[in-house]
């Protein structure tokens, strides 16, 4: 059970993972449209886990991953992505993310990933 | 996928009347075999999981392979195996047609050699319109240019929307030509660039109505103009399907990335190499790809 809060700019991709969460124990407590914007949510609502999409305007994912984890560098960040090639998300976890999901996601896979990126230390 | 190739030519000849058309489709969608049917053949599942899916269907309103994927019968590699195998499997439109007693034999062999000689199909593009396989059926529609590099991207990139849209919006796509033009005008298109080793400015155009529509099915919401959270759900679209063409070069050493995807109105798109145009037929209506490399 945890405070999630989704960075994404594709509306229909944060109702879609609201939706999933929702349908858990999990709590979505914010939505941000850019990095900008959940940067600033972050510092404000503290988070258990963020959902963080990788291609955004503005600040993209893999930026507001290092501002997120320069104002908390144990937070756990699971990056969204329609990229499935290899260094964008080696990129992002060697930056410190917890682990990534895939678009088009799954119910399952949005729930297996963030139940593992929870039980990490 | 040559049954619906053949089927639009005999309703654009007006062989048959409405009614005539209707029955013999009827006819034809359950002469297909069930994915069930299939699946114990396969030997992926017994006849109690079957029931308990076909049970399953009548409590949620969802597809057989999707639930049998939610109880853990099936993988995805299962159910595309089997849908391949429900394609593949399906009763010629010409037996129904002769079993309906609305052609001899000999009628329908003359209709055959008319769409033969209409569409420009040899004996062998018409075997391959009956095997089904996606990328045997984009090298038929994408003849542009031959085989230059350009074009064999533009084929990779079709064959991957074509399994998309099966995948999540429809699977009744039916292929037209594919051209290649100077611009290209539309009332509506999600846009994305690719960029990196490859530039190319890619498409999804349509009219509204159609647009909205496959955004409601992409979305899983009713929607019933093209707003805000349509355009979004038509970006998406395009983004999962660049993202996985770029991941799919990528695995080739060809390193290109995504900018945000948007949606233009009313936009001309002027050609920088070779831009190419893809109409579509889903059964809700035309889209059409865009590919300008």
């Amino acid at each position: 059970m945890a405070n999630i809060l989704i960075i994404d700019d594709s509306v229909m991709s944060r109702n879609k993972l609201k939706k999933i969460l929702d349908s858990s124990d999990h709590t979505v407590v914010g939505e941000a449209q850019d990095g900008v914007e959940g940067l600033a949510k972050f510092k404000k609502l503290s988070p258990d886990l963020v959902t963080l999409d990788v291609t955004m305007p503005n600040m993209d994912g893999l930026q507001c991953l290092r501002e997120i984890l320069a104002e908390k560098s144990d937070a756990k960040v699971v990056m969204i992505t329609a990229l499935g090639k290899g260094d964008t998300m080696l990129e992002a976890l060697d930056a410190g993310a917890a682990d990534y999901i895939t678009k088009p996601f799954e119910d399952a896979n949005v729930l297996g990933v963030i139940a593992g990126a929870l039980e990490q230390g | 996928m040559f049954n619906k190739y053949f089927g639009n030519y005999i309703l654009s000849r007006k062989i048959f009347n409405i009614e005539q058309i209707k029955s013999v489709l009827a006819k034809q969608q359950a002469a297909r075999p069930k994915l069930g049917v299939l699946a114990i053949e396969s030997g992926y599942l017994t006849a109690f999981q079957v029931d308990r899916v076909h049970r399953l269907q009548v409590l949620h309103d969802k597809r057989f392979g999707e639930l049998a994927i939610a109880e853990g019968y099936l993988d995805e590699r299962q159910l595309e195996e089997l849908l391949n195998k429900q394609k593949t499997s399906q009763v010629l439109l010409g037996q129904i047609l002769v079993d309906e007693g609305l052609l001899t034999y000999d009628g329908y062999e003359s209709l055959l050699k008319d769409y033969k000689k209409d569409s420009g199909f040899s004996d062998l593009e018409i075997d391959i319109l009956k095997r089904s396989h996606a990328d045997e059926v984009v090298n038929l529609f994408v003849k542009e240019d031959g085989t230059g590099p350009v074009v064999e991207l533009f084929k990779e990139y079709v064959e991957l929307f074509i399994r998309n849209l099966v995948r999540f919006i429809d699977s009744d796509v039916i292929l037209d030509w594919a051209y290649s033009v100077a611009n290209y005008e539309s009332e509506g298109m999600a846009v994305q660039e690719i960029v990196g080793d490859h530039r190319i400015e890619t498409g999804l155009a349509g009219q509204d109505e159609v647009l909205v529509r496959f955004a409601s099915i992409y979305a899983g919401e009713t929607l019933s103009s093209l707003d805000d959270l349509a355009k979004d759900a038509l970006g998406e679209f395009m983004n999962s399907q660049n993202g996985l063409f770029v991941s799919n070069l990528y695995h080739k050493n060809i390193n290109c990335n995504l900018n945000p995807q948007h949606f233009m109105n009313r936009t001309n798109i002027r050609q920088r190499g070779r831009l190419y145009v893809l109409p579509c037929q889903l059964s809700f209506g035309k889209i059409t790809i865009i590919f300008n490399r």
